[in-house]
């Protein structure tokens, strides 16, 4: 009696297995996890072209004292920029404590954004006559060649490649890479990271870094550092990458994170100007003088940075004339 | 046939007559039977399957793109956004959802893949929003890069399957739509060809008996004759008022739905620069193609729908230019280096205000397309109507001529026995 029953149930189940089979496979369906726009993965790493050695921190000095606002020098490009009635400033609307939009007011905000406002204050006597313009990393040089912009303030390294083709303002906040990482996750350095990706922004000097560690890791690039987050955040990627006081400014936004790892390399930030209007340049660092000697400076760091610890000295100037 | 007629012998020849006229008779009635049977399957087709399923293709596209721009302009809004957007968002959702399962009921294998790729990720873009509302609230720019991941999923994934849908649709429609106008020729050939040969039988038969007219051929040679009349009538009304809905319908329903997207890719855009503060750069020249596009199509619209639908579609042309001039003017704020002014004239909600345009458009153009899509199927429901009785009718008719043949031909060779 017992084997025909055994029989019986063996062949339902095997009946069974043959009409499921056949309709819809929904077990084996696998969620697609969406990207932001714009990804390169893994990302192509430019090889850096020859430039030669330079001082990447040395700018122009600053002609005698600051001309009165709403004073600049005849034929200057401040005349001009005064005459047109509003500075136009390449910057990051996505750089959180940087320069971001406050959703209450729908205003830009941060650090950079008040640097951005001292040189607008300085040109017109008003921090408000000013247009902000969001553009992407690897946007930075473009702008400022074509002229679109009359500057970037948007965490732009200074490096001797780059002096090839825009020139900076004076440092005006000091940063090195390291990396931000899930909390838990484990990794503390870049050596933990042999094969897995790490994200940093398209054109960044970032992505060379991650590249060149020699645990060889996979660089991801994105159009902005906030996108890295994301992708951290859904777990398509390992680790972030770029400048320290970044990566608190993504920390800032999900407690789950933690910034860790050596400082990976030295990133002074300045503003980048054209290299056809070295009068705006020596302007520039003359307010930067002004910002940095008038307390302008460190109230802003801490209005912003606190997360970074108690305001440093602000950078020292380095002047090649 | 007359070397034939002579060999034989007369009651055999009168029994081959017969047959074949017999013969003819049903493949006559069966021929249209089987015409009038399909056509009036596709007409049901059209009103019940084809129909809805590009009006629920429309409405899907639409109601994804149209929330697409809404989360974009619920962002730029200062503080929580307004609750009016954040209802449209849901409403939007709502009705995709509605519109899905009305694609799912009908849906061939191709279609089938597409939905999957609706249905596995509007949950996903949904998500997405919600993330990036939260982060909003809590003031931080997170919410913005989860806005724009969720922007693109529906731009480059969800809106093209949209798209598709809507397209397969139309063709599926455009098929039944063609099928049933055809001129039916197999009826006009076989109808002519058994009246002819009714008409031989007769002649033949008038010779040999001396007899002028033989009742039961006569009557058959009617009936062939209403059969015949009645089909081509019937389908060819059929034929008529189905080829109206294309022409007045369906091609006017394809102009104006690409119209609507036209308008809702503008839309996006134009909110999407300024969540970008990408000033007017390749987003802005995205919308002015798109607007382009939207005043072409709608004159194209404007000529090919009947004089009554007219109104409505200038109506959309003025509300089109209305939107254009007030864009204008919020472009020229963002470009003077005025952005939250920009934004401020994007958000506004009073009547004359720029979302205010775009909604009057959008009302105007899918009030005229929901007139096309009424003709389409009001016309192939005529189409139907027209056929109504007639396939009762032909078997009658058909078994009428059959008998009618054997009533004529039974005493002629009842008289060699």
């Amino acid at each position: 009696m017992k084997r025909p029953v055994a029989l019986l149930v063996l062949l339902t189940l095997l009946a069974g297995c043959g009409s499921e089979a056949r309709p819809q496979p929904t077990g084996g369906v696998r969620a697609v996890v969406p990207l932001p726009e714009n990804v390169q993965d893994p990302a192509e790493v430019p090889s850096p072209p020859p430039a030669p050695n330079c001082t990447p921190r040395a700018s122009l000095r600053p002609t005698g004292t600051l001309p009165a606002p709403g004073r600049m020098p005849a034929g200057s490009t401040m005349a001009k920029i005064a005459a047109r009635g509003r500075l136009i400033v390449g910057v990051d609307q996505n750089a959180y404590l940087f320069g971001f939009r406050d959703p209450a007011t729908g205003d830009l905000v941060g650090f950079e954004i008040d640097m951005a406002r001292a040189v607008a204050k300085a040109i017109f006597g008003d921090p408000g006559k000013i247009q902000f313009q969001a553009i992407t990393t690897a946007d930075r040089i473009r702008v400022i060649q074509q002229g679109s912009v009359d500057m970037v303030v948007r965490t732009m390294t200074m490096t001797c490649e780059r002096w090839q083709q825009v020139s900076f303002s004076t440092e005006y906040l000091a940063s090195h890479q390291r990396l931000l990482v899930r909390r838990g996750s484990g990794i503390r350095e870049f050596s933990d990271l042999g094969g897995r990706k790490v994200c940093a922004t398209r054109g960044s000097t970032s992505i060379r870094t991650i590249a060149a560690q020699p645990s060889k890791p996979i660089p991801v690039a994105t159009d902005s550092t906030l996108d890295c987050l994301v992708m951290l955040q859904q777990g398509q990627v390992d680790a972030v990458s770029t400048i320290d006081v970044l990566l608190a400014g993504l920390a800032a936004q999900d407690p789950s994170t933690e910034v860790t790892g050596a400082r990976s390399s030295d990133e002074p930030a300045g503003i980048g100007i054209s290299k056809d209007s070295p009068d705006l340049v020596r302007f520039v660092n003359g307010v930067l003088e002004k910002v940095r000697s008038d307390g302008t400076w460190t109230r802003s760091y801490q209005r912003w940075l606190s997360a970074l610890g108690p305001a440093p000295q602000p950078p020292a100037p380095v002047y090649r004339d | 046939m007359p070397r034939l007629t002579r060999r034989l012998v007369t009651p055999d020849l009168y029994r081959l007559i017969a047959a074949t006229l017999v013969v003819l008779g049903l493949a006559l009635g069966g021929t249209a039977l089987a015409t009038v049977h399909h056509r009036s399957g596709l007409t049901r087709d059209i009103t019940g399957v084809s129909g809805p399923l590009s009006v629920s293709a429309q409405e899907l596209y639409r109601s994804l793109s149209d929330a697409d721009a809404t989360a974009a302009n619920a962002f730029l809004a200062n503080g929580a956004e307004p609750a009016a957007l954040r209802q449209r968002y849901l409403d939007d959702l709502a009705q995709a959802g509605a519109a899905l399962t009305v694609a799912a009921r009908d849906a061939d294998d191709a279609d089938t893949a597409r939905l999957a790729v609706l249905t596995d990720q509007l949950p996903v873009y949904s998500g997405l929003v919600e993330t990036a509302r939260s982060y909003n609230r809590l003031g931080v720019p997170l919410g913005g890069a989860y806005l724009r991941e969720a922007s693109a999923l529906m731009r480059q994934t969800l809106l093209p399957q949209a798209q598709a849908l809507f397209e397969s649709a139309q063709g599926r429609l455009g098929g039944a739509q063609r099928d049933a106008a055809g001129l039916p020729w197999p009826i006009l050939l076989l109808g002519l060809l058994a009246v002819a040969a009714l008409l031989t039988a007769q002649v033949l038969l008038a010779r040999r008996t001396n007899r002028v007219f033989n009742v039961g051929l006569v009557a058959a040679s009617l009936v062939a004759l209403i059969m015949l009349a009645w089909s081509a009538v019937a389908l060819g009304a059929a034929a008529t008022r189905v080829e109206a809905g294309r022409q007045e319908g369906s091609k006017v329903v394809t102009t104006l739905a690409t119209a609507r997207r036209a308008a809702l890719q503008a839309r996006a855009d134009e909110a999407l620069t300024l969540v970008a503060r990408a000033g007017s750069g390749a987003m802005e020249n995205d919308y002015d193609v798109a607007m382009r596009d939207l005043a072409g199509l709608l004159g194209a619209a404007a000529v090919q729908a009947p004089e009554a639908d007219r109104k409505l579609i200038r109506q959309a042309r003025e509300h089109a230019s209305r939107w254009q001039k007030l864009h204008d003017g919020m472009r020229e704020l963002d470009d003077k280096g005025d952005y939250l002014a920009a934004v401020a004239k994007a958000t506004a909600t009073g009547p004359a205000d720029l979302p205010a345009a775009f909604s009057e458009l959008d009302s105007a153009v899918s009030a005229a397309l929901a007139v096309a899509n009424e003709r389409v199927a009001r016309q192939a429901g005529n189409g139907g109507r027209a056929l109504t009785g007639l396939e009762i009718a032909l078997l009658l008719l058909t078994a009428g001529l059959t008998a009618a043949v054997i009533l004529g031909f039974r005493p002629r060779i009842g008289e060699y026995r």
